[in-house]
């Protein structure tokens, strides 16, 4: 038994933002951290200190979850140290190395098959294995992970 | 069939691993018919990545040009190709619309797709 799963949509669920986050896009491009009035999700703000080394912490929302916490802890750790890896200055997001690292890391840990999905501006609708599914987002990163059962070949 | 089992390497090798991501794309890198002139605008596709037979690939090309005529939100062109693609192929599909995202998924073999359609990437592959 599989459950169907919407994801939600980034662009929707904010009627018509896709200005908006094409100008997160740029902003991020540039290295501008405070982006998060384009967006309208947070009141809080998050500036970067270039000049200190004093490292911010990253702010992580669960969109949707069927995923036992230890796991979704997991994932949120993983995610964070990698963000924090990615260049800074300018801020560039690397979605594939960030999908790649959390997809390794769940098939490592918990057995195939994981998919991740990571971006700024996506929806999705995906069937996922009971207990392996969460989409979450961290600062302005969405992160779709899920699982599937991997099927015994028939060739 | 239990949804919690877990496979050994062996049954990873079942399945290939593919890559996936979204790059920038230039606006207007096409050259779109003029609005007043246009009744209905066929959607342009452009491949980026496919393992996947020829028919089968015109097939995702087609549904998800059906997708977008009748829905507006990423979410909903994502669920209605998935669907079509479960109907007609059998489970278990799995769809992503959008402009800026990257993955990293496990598809089995000759079934996954990764193309443009206007400024949006699809990415569908089949999985479980």
């Amino acid at each position: 038994m599989r459950e169907q799963q919407d994801s939600g949509d980034v662009t929707g669920r904010r009627g018509g933002v896709i200005r908006s986050l094409l100008g997160v896009e740029r902003r991020l491009a540039e290295g501008d951290a405070d982006a998060e009035g384009a967006l309208g999700a947070s009141s809080e703000k998050q500036h970067l200190a270039a000049d200190s080394g004093e490292e911010r912490k990253a702010v992580v929302r669960v969109v949707a979850a069927d995923m036992p916490p230890a796991l979704q802890r997991r994932a949120f750790r993983c995610a964070r140290d990698e963000l924090a890896a990615m260049p800074h200055f300018p801020r560039r997001l690397e979605p594939k190395r960030l999908a790649l690292a959390l997809k390794k890391e769940f098939d490592t840990a918990y057995g195939p098959a994981w998919h991740c999905i990571v971006g700024t501006s996506f929806g999705s609708y995906v069937t996922h294995a009971r207990g392996g599914f969460l989409y979450f987002s961290v600062d302005k990163v969405y992160i779709l992970l899920f699982r599937t059962a991997v099927e015994p070949s028939n060739h | 069939m239990s949804d919690e089992a877990r496979r050994g390497p062996a049954g990873a090798a079942q399945v290939v691993l593919r890559a996936s991501s979204e790059d920038r794309k230039p606006v207007g890198s096409g050259s779109p018919p003029p609005a007043a002139t246009a009744t209905a605008v066929a959607h342009k596709i452009q491949l980026k990545s496919a393992d996947m037979k020829e028919e089968m690939r015109q097939e995702a090309f087609e549904i998800a040009r059906i997708a977008f005529e009748k829905h507006s939100m990423e979410k909903d062109i994502a669920e209605y190709i998935k669907k079509e693609f479960d109907k007609n192929h059998g489970p278990t599909w799995h769809c992503i619309v959008g402009r800026n995202f990257g993955s990293y998924v496990t598809h089995e073999t000759n079934y996954f797709v990764y193309f443009y359609i206007d400024s949006k990437a699809v990415l569908l592959f089949k999985s479980g």
